[in-house]
């Protein structure tokens, strides 16, 4: 692929439903390895068989994912697959609350129905990425309308497609930053307050990610710097 | 004046919901995800969208032809910020696009944009515009602040003029002419000589210093009789006065090329090349009270010129009659050859027949009589089907040229779609 070609408004189209497509995928995978997984297991140790409400809902999940992966090709389609990640991965995060309001709401409950079979720093990597990605979202698609607004205006589309391009970089650059201080934020939090949950594998993610995060803002307010000095060159 | 986009209301609900969500469950991963909406609101309130704009508008040529590519340039400059930056001009709707755009879009990053703006346009109607104004607006690279208009520039005005259409193949036309220049025509406006001619009634246009009071006092019948002027015997030239009909039929055709427009490219042509050809030309806009008195040279053709730019057709059907009504005083006895351009329709055919007779009446034995009758429903034929309307159309006017006819004119048909005007031309001034 050219350079000139990747410039283009190609280039946030893709990356945009790329990374949508990647975050649905992972999400289709969190619920298969919680939800649909534990209950097979449990199933088949105890010798009942699969009965037909399981079977069901082992045929829906690759029908949503597919329909979901083919509507990621589009503006509004992105929305609705962003959705369906979110209610696929709606039961592992709620594990990771410290209120259960079912087991409040049905005290004879097991309690353990939400219990995930992947590690916790998992789920929350791939919810930071999803929201990160709803982001990502949001940014494409209101960049889009402007381009379309643009070119109804008579601009040309060459030259908005260049400049909604760049701008689409800084979008993301900012989304990054958002994503990262958020994160430092999650990290610190667990470290002051010491709990279980988020284990510790997420919590050195988490350093980690601060030391990252803190790297950026610090480029990023030096760029700001050199972009208010008037003799800085273009 | 910067203000928030209709963004920032999303962004505020992505992360209110997260944020319920995680306190009402305890649940500090929704509580981190509600938090990255607003690092995003927060992280891009901390830089600034593009500023310290500075837009300058070029010098374009004051005035040119229709049909010709003008370039306009602009220069835009943005010191500090990020984000987009949005430039156009507006461009008056009789022009078209041929070069580049009056609307552009830079993108301004880190350093300092500079950028000249070239564009090129054509005129495709003649008038007197306004260039000029640039708008810039900005769009923070976030997506989450805008800027109104800003408006920068020095209006300038563009004068467009109906490029000269040349008569060409008339070589002789006082040998060959079919509607010959009178024999006996006369200037009323030529070089003046000393040989007193007679007396007549003052008409605008007269000189103050030729009244002849003595006269007037003594030959005023009341006080309401017009003070009397001197005329003489003038080493004066042939006269031709042109009339161009400004009704609003005129308009027949497209809002760029219609009855009037082509009317007013024939009405420079031939007061053009009768000037060149050392005649005095007059000329008259029929419906208003816009004329331009005989004379000779190139101070006359430009006189003409600019009346022509900017005449409108905006008057009512059928006031030739008045026209010449109102300029009998200075045709009187000149023998002018008389080319009326004007579309002839049953609603002004009675009215030409007057004026044509008026002038018969006053304008001498040699007077001649020419009309222009612009058929200009071709201009307006996208299809053969068009075309066929506009001739079963023009069926209904033939018995108003027939009329025209018998009042003494000689009429000539021009389709302005589909015959250059030299052509009729040639027909119009030399024998078939």
């Amino acid at each position: 692929m050219t350079r000139a070609k990747m410039a283009g408004w190609w280039a946030p189209r893709f990356w945009t439903t790329l990374f949508i497509v990647i975050i649905l995928g992972l999400s289709a995978l969190v619920l298969s390895q919680t939800m649909l997984f534990k209950e097979l297991a449990a199933l088949m140790s105890s010798g009942r068989g699969i009965d037909p409400d399981m079977i069901a809902a082992l045929l829906l999940l690759p029908i949503l994912v597919l329909f979901a992966l083919i509507a990621a090709a589009s503006r509004k389609g992105a929305k609705a697959a962003l959705g369906v990640s979110w209610v696929m991965l709606a039961p592992a995060i709620l594990s990771l609350s410290d209120l259960d309001w079912l087991t409040v709401f049905s005290p004879s409950g097991s309690g353990g129905h939400l219990a995930v079979a992947l590690p916790s720093y998992a789920i929350i990597a791939i919810t930071i990425g999803l929201a990160a990605a709803c982001l990502c979202q949001r940014s494409y698609s209101q960049l889009a309308s402007l381009r379309d607004k643009m070119i109804s205006r008579g601009i040309d589309a060459g030259e908005i497609d260049v400049a909604t391009s760049k701008m689409f970089v800084s979008m993301s650059a900012l989304a990054l930053g958002a994503t990262m201080a958020s994160i430092a934020v999650f990290a610190g939090g667990s470290l002051l307050a010491g709990l279980e949950r988020p284990s510790a594998e997420a919590l050195a993610l988490g350093l980690a990610v601060v030391v990252v995060a803190v790297a950026v803002l610090l480029v990023s307010l030096r760029g700001l710097e050199k972009a208010r000095s008037p003799s800085s060159g273009r | 004046m910067s203000r928030w986009s209709a963004r920032l209301p999303t962004e505020a609900l992505a992360a209110a919901v997260p944020l319920t969500l995680g306190l009402a469950f305890g649940n500090a991963l929704l509580l981190a995800v509600g938090l990255i909406p607003l690092f995003y609101v927060v992280l891009a309130s901390m830089f600034s969208g593009p500023r310290g704009v500075s837009l300058e508008t070029g010098d374009g040529p004051p005035r040119s032809w229709v049909g010709e590519k003008i370039t306009l340039g602009r220069h835009v400059s943005v010191e500090e910020g990020m984000g987009l930056v949005v430039v156009g001009e507006k461009v008056p709707d009789h022009f078209a696009p041929a070069e580049g755009k009056n609307l552009r879009v830079h993108w301004k990053g880190r350093g300092k944009l500079d950028s000249e703006d070239d564009y090129s346009v054509i005129g495709r109607r003649r008038g007197a515009y306004e260039f000029g104004t640039a708008t810039a607006e900005f769009v923070h690279f976030s997506g989450l602040r805008t800027t109104d208009n800003e408006t920068a520039g020095s209006m300038r005005e563009l004068l467009v003029r109906q490029k000269p259409l040349t008569i060409k193949g008339v070589r002789d036309a006082r040998s060959l002419t079919r509607t010959p220049m009178p024999v006996n025509a006369a200037c009323r406006l030529g070089t003046r000589s000393t040989d007193f001619r007679e007396l007549r009634r003052y008409v605008r246009g007269d000189r103050f210093r030729d009244i002849n009071w003595k006269a007037t006092v003594r030959l005023a019948v009341d006080e309401d009789t017009p003070p009397l002027v001197n005329e003489y015997e003038r080493e004066g030239r042939r006269t031709v006065w042109v009339f161009l009909d400004s009704a609003r039929s005129m308009r027949t055709g497209t809002s760029v090329e219609n009855a009037f427009e082509s009317g007013v490219a024939a009405a420079s042509a031939v007061s053009r090349y009768f000037l060149e050809r050392e005649c005095e030309v007059g000329f008259a806009l029929v419906g208003t009270n816009r004329a331009v008195l005989a004379s000779e040279g190139k101070r006359q053709a430009l006189m003409i010129e600019r009346m022509l730019q900017q005449a409108e057709p905006e008057a009512d059907e059928g006031r030739f009659m008045q026209s010449v009504s109102r300029l009998e005083g200075h045709i009187a006895g000149t023998s002018p050859l008389v080319i009326l351009i004007t579309r002839i329709v049953p609603e002004n055919a009675e009215n030409i027949v007057q004026g044509l007779g008026r002038l018969k009446a006053i304008g001498g034995t040699g007077l001649a009589l020419t009309v222009l009758n612009v058929d200009a429903f071709g201009l307006a034929a996208e299809d053969e089907e068009d075309r066929l309307a506009g001739d079963l159309l023009n069926v209904k006017n033939r018995s108003a040229v027939r009329d025209v006819r018998g009042a003494g004119a000689a009429v000539f048909d021009w389709d302005p779609s589909t015959q250059a005007l030299g052509r009729v031309a040639v027909r119009m001034l030399t024998r078939r």
